[in-house]
């Protein structure tokens, strides 16, 4: 017998939705041009990282995005992957108030050309909107896949 | 769900996405880290863009320039630059850009639309994105001398900006370290409004 889906479960769907296909299209747009992201990466001047891992991180940042939004879009290990999402987002706002406490003029590189709703350099803009997302995948981490997801189903 | 499976399967994740990284890299081109310095002129050549065509064309109608118009690009013969590094001051770049040499602002667009170097193209890093050719890039010809700003100080636009022409092939290029502010600071010739070229 399906298990009952509770109410709270149908604001999850959105959530896991907006989230999960907003990464993949991130990791995407990373990787269609991988200097662009390289260049973002060292323009954050992260004291002390060596540049082949600059050059790695150019890399897996974009498929850790793709593999957990994308689990998250077929609600497979939603929680997980809300989980690990979310604790990239942590680092992000990490590295973004890091930025804004030096002063610095560098460009997010989040989103490719597509900076939405946050233009020009990483501002506070860019700090409530990461906020924002992090809230959403807490809300899948706590609450689960809700409806239309594979974890759902194979539990049935 | 335990708590630890929640993490065991998160790392497994993570895993997947260092090990598709890793791969990746292993597949892409290398990555350039840094601009090269200049390459010295071939032959001595026009400065300035492919055809004769003058870099003020990328100039809105409605700029309000301040000082002298930009000089033709036959005016006056290229130095040669060998002498000049990746990295020129206010006054080197002033004599290129009285020599008609092109110049390409690598800021936002609302910061080009606020004040530009007069006749600067706008040509952002997020204008070269994959499948993309910055507008502006078939006018400006591989072999000249270009000069590329941002903000200055602690701005990286530039530098990123020169990357990307070097990989595509612009092994002439400078970058004003002092950017725009010091530019207009100086009341060298400046403009406000729209590129006509880019930015749709």
């Amino acid at each position: 017998m399906p298990s009952k889906i509770r109410p709270l479960g149908w604001l999850v769907l959105p959530c896991r939705i907006i989230l999960g296909g907003l990464f993949v299209f991130a990791g995407v747009i990373k990787l269609m041009n991988p200097q662009l992201f390289q260049q973002a990466i060292a323009a954050f001047k992260v004291p002390g990282m060596p540049s082949h891992l600059e050059i790695l991180l150019t890399f897996v940042v974009p498929w850790c995005e793709i593999a957990a939004g994308a689990a998250l879009l077929l609600g497979l290990w939603t929680r997980s992957a809300a989980l690990l999402l979310s604790s990239m987002l942590v680092v992000f706002i990490a590295l973004i108030s890091s930025v804004l406490w030096r002063g610095m003029d560098v460009k997010c590189g989040c989103f490719g050309k597509f900076e939405v709703p946050c233009t020009g350099p990483v501002g506070p803009c860019h700090l409530v909107r990461n906020g924002v997302l992090l809230a959403l995948g807490l809300m899948v981490v706590f609450f689960g896949p809700g409806p239309l997801a594979i974890d759902r189903e194979s539990t049935k | 769900m335990g708590f630890l499976t929640l993490v065991q399967r998160a790392c497994t994740l993570a895993l997947l996405g260092v090990l598709a990284g890793a791969v990746h890299s292993a597949l892409e081109k290398p990555l350039q880290l840094a601009p090269k310095p200049p390459a010295p002129p071939i032959a001595p050549a026009n400065a300035g863009v492919v055809g004769g065509h003058s870099p003020a064309a990328n100039s809105s109608g409605g700029s309000t320039a301040r000082g002298g118009p930009p000089a033709s690009v036959t005016e006056a013969p290229v130095k040669q630059d060998g002498v000049l590094g990746l990295d020129i001051t206010l006054d080197q770049a002033w004599e290129l850009y009285q020599q008609g040499t092109p110049f390409v602002d690598a800021r936002g667009m609302d910061e080009y639309i606020a004040g530009h170097i007069d006749s600067a193209f706008w040509m952002p890093t997020e204008e070269f994105m994959s499948g993309h050719t910055p507008a502006a890039l078939p006018l400006l010809d591989s072999q000249s001398q270009i000069v590329v700003y941002c903000d200055g100080g602690m701005c990286d636009a530039s530098k990123n900006v020169v990357v990307l022409l070097q990989q595509a092939g612009f092994t002439r290029c400078h970058i004003l370290t002092d950017g725009y502010p010091a530019w207009a600071k100086a009341n060298r010739p400046i403009a406000t409004g729209k590129p006509q070229i880019g930015g749709n």
